[in-house]
């Protein structure tokens, strides 16, 4: 009876991630995280690099924001300043994370440490934590979820980075190099990924 | 009206609360973390130690120890005149080290001491001659108009008040800022003699746009106090007694110039012949000086060269460029030493015509910083 | 809108620095990459190929800086004229290295048109696509130098 409980937390932990990370992508579904997606996509290994930087921080900060939601805010009664409170746990969470990869791995800080100031105010971060919230999720559940929402924005950036380095923008009406191609790109990704939504419910 | 103004009052102290709980989290982190704690380092083969604290490049705790390696970016890992062997500790060559290194120098622990950050005990090999380098305050004793686009700059040292070089060398100066421009330091050679310690001379031209030297040109008094470094180069007299051949250009006079003076003084009875390029008889100077040394000197001969002197001058010297009046005064220099100052153009040009004339690669010596 | 790290310490390192008073865009306000593609934009319009015209500046960039000074007659109104300059400047991108700041200057006389030609230039646009921006003395307008070598090797 215990196995079969610990298989199926498991379970609900993977499906949890599958679903935010694919049919309910934050970048393609939602349209979060724009501003440094369009910023940073233009090549494979930079927005690799950021989206793992992403991923991270969504991650242990979807894991963070609940504790102090749900031992801090709540017993307080100060749900209402949750919006404020994780901004700010967030933005302290990647200085801190900043200066630990700094002693520890300088390879790893060249790779990834420079976009962590960066990615402070990526709002698909906030957004991870504040949607958790809308669900009964539990700890481990917040954190899988937080996981799953950042590796789908590490994935549509990606490919959005791989589809930008073939294009040859010299090719391209004026006007329509950079962004405005970059958002056409995602428009149509995002099609696809609608083909996703509603397959798992969670 | 009472909850309601509880609830302000919570919610205000709960964010000053947060704001600084996290303040003093990180605050303890960094000194924590980023403390890397009292270092060690080693220079050549332990004959000097230093204990610096850790955490800063190692160009910067050198420079805290009064040694001064040559920088012109300010570390930002751009300029690589800060080489230095590291032999141990340095950690890993970064990405901006690399396209400046060579496979040999990667292979001789040659790094870029801007970008070498000290995280723990380090040993680091550079040359003895850097000890020598001091930062010195001076006083702009003038400024000197020495043709329409070259000043003399003359310098009283104040603090420390002499210097130690070899006539050929360098030094530093430093720039201030005015109207948007950083303060940076840019090389001039030397034209006084080492025999003068309280003194140096710089001869400095104008360049179009540049920083230095229109900061020089435009903003410099005569009786302000500025920063210098040095002495830098190993472009100096060598030991032997073989004839030599000086060429220079505009404002690569300075070396040369302290070079045979000091050579005169010393009676150090060199042949020496020094061509000196010009476009025009109103970009010469030191002219007179340099004849009399002529006329005083058995073994010293100057031979101006003017390349744009209007036919209707009165110039009997030579007309054409440096190396046109290098093939016609010899066809032979076999033993010859070479001194070339000026442009990277105009020491490859001269470079490739001595060559042409038979001396050897390794006795054609021009500064580093040109 | 965010860009990566690296472009913003890129568009810092092209303005006024330590290295280059007057910097590398001039009064040009637009984006790096847009100078570049509008500059690629407009070769292509004018089908100039970018490696001819890289050979080209090479060529006559040497032919200036050999005379070290002397004024180099091409055509009736055209000439060149090397101005020296000690010392090296590093390109503001990362890694290309360090180059000798002297300029080889071509001006023709009929138009009032000067071009700054120098190793650092050349160099940004063979491997960038960079030719700087409007307004800096720097510029090696496309367009106009295919024209200029149109002449000269006419």
């Amino acid at each position: 009876m215990e196995a079969y409980q610990e298989t199926n937390f498991f379970a609900t932990l993977f499906i949890i991630f599958i679903s935010a990370g694919l049919t309910n992508n934050i970048l393609l579904a939602r349209f979060l995280g724009m501003c440094s997606c369009l910023g940073v996509s233009k090549k494979v290994d930079t927005s690799v690099g950021l989206g793992a930087a992403v991923t991270f921080v969504t991650a242990t900060t979807a894991a963070l924001n609940y504790l102090v939601y749900y031992y801090i805010l709540v017993p307080l009664g100060l749900e209402f300043l949750k919006l404020i409170t994780f901004i700010v746990v967030i933005a302290a969470f990647t200085q801190f994370i900043e200066m630990v990869i700094e002693r520890y791995s300088i390879k790893l800080y060249n790779s990834l440490g420079i976009f962590l100031p960066l990615i402070t105010v990526n709002c698909a971060i906030l957004g991870i934590s504040l949607f958790m919230l809308n669900k009964p999720y539990g700890f481990w559940e917040s954190f899988a979820y937080g996981l799953g929402g950042g590796f789908g924005w590490f994935l549509a950036i990606a490919l959005i980075g791989g589809i930008r380095e073939k294009i040859n923008e010299k090719f391209l009406p004026e006007g329509l190099a950079g962004p405005g191609i970059t958002l056409i790109i995602i428009g149509i990704m995002s099609l696809a990924f609608v083909g996703f939504s509603g397959m798992i419910k969670i | 009206m009472g909850t309601i103004l509880t609830g302000i009052i919570t919610a205000t102290v709960f964010l000053i609360l947060m704001g600084l709980v996290l303040a003093i989290l990180l605050v303890l982190a960094e000194k924590k973390i980023l403390n890397y704690g009292t270092c060690k380092i080693s220079i050549n083969d332990g004959n000097k130690e230093l204990e610096v604290q850790g955490g800063a490049s190692l160009l910067s705790l050198l420079a805290e120890k009064n040694i001064y390696i040559p920088s012109a970016c300010g570390g930002r890992g751009s300029c690589a005149y800060c080489k230095l062997v590291v032999s141990e500790g340095g950690g890993q060559l970064s990405p901006v080290e690399e396209p400046y290194l060579t496979a040999d120098e990667i292979k001789a622990g040659v790094r870029l001491s801007c970008q070498v950050k000290v995280r723990n005990d380090i040993s680091i090999q550079i040359p003895e001659a850097l000890f020598k380098i001091k930062k010195y305050r001076a006083r702009v004793e003038h400024k000197k108009v020495l043709t329409h686009d070259i000043l003399e700059l003359r310098f009283k040292l104040l603090d420390p008040q002499t210097i130690d070089f070899k006539a050929g060398q360098y030094v530093q100066l430093t720039s201030e800022t005015y109207k948007g421009r950083e303060s940076v330091m840019r090389a001039y050679s030397i034209s006084s003699v080492p025999s003068e310690k309280n003194y140096i001379e710089l001869n400095v031209r104008l360049v179009p746009d540049g920083i230095c030297t229109t900061w020089v040109f435009d903003h410099m008094k005569e009786g302000q106090e500025v920063t210098l470094s040095g002495p830098y180069g190993d472009f100096m007299l060598s030991d032997t007694s073989a004839p030599m051949i000086c060429m220079a250009g505009g404002s690569g006079m300075a070396p040369i110039h302290s070079i045979v003076n000091h050579m005169a003084e010393m009676n150090i009875q060199r042949l020496c012949y020094y061509f000196f390029g010009a476009q025009q008889q109103r970009d010469l100077f030191y002219l007179e000086e340099l004849r009399k040394l002529e006329r005083d000197h058995e073994w010293f001969t100057f031979i101006p060269a003017l390349s744009a002197e209007p036919e209707s001058s009165g110039w009997t010297g030579f007309r054409g460029l440096v190396t046109e009046a290098l093939a016609e005064h010899f066809d032979d220099l076999t033993g010859y030493e070479a001194y070339l100052c000026g442009s990277p153009g105009m020491v490859g040009a001269c470079e490739k015509e001595l060559k042409k004339f038979n001396v050897e690669e390794d006795k054609i010596y021009y500064d580093e910083f040109a | 809108m965010k860009k990566a790290p690296d472009y913003e310490k890129l568009k810092h390192r092209l303005e006024s620095s330590k290295f280059s008073g007057s910097g590398f865009l001039g009064t040009d306000e637009r984006p790096v990459d847009e100078i570049i593609a509008d500059d690629l934009h407009q070769m292509e319009i004018n089908q100039i190929d970018k490696d001819d015209l890289v050979d080209l500046l090479k060529i006559y960039y040497q032919k200036i800086r050999v005379e070290i000074g002397r004024r180099v007659r091409f055509t009736d109104n055209i000439y060149g004229e090397y101005h020296e300059s000690m010392g090296r400047i590093p390109s503001p991108f990362i890694g290309d290295g360090v180059f000798e700041k002297g300029e080889a200057v071509i001006v023709n006389e009929k138009t009032g048109e000067t071009f700054v030609i120098t190793a650092l230039a050349i160099n940004l646009i063979e491997k960038h696509d960079f030719f700087q921006g409007k307004g800096s003395r720097y510029r090696l307008d496309p367009v106009r130098l295919f024209h200029l070598f149109d002449e000269l090797e006419e």
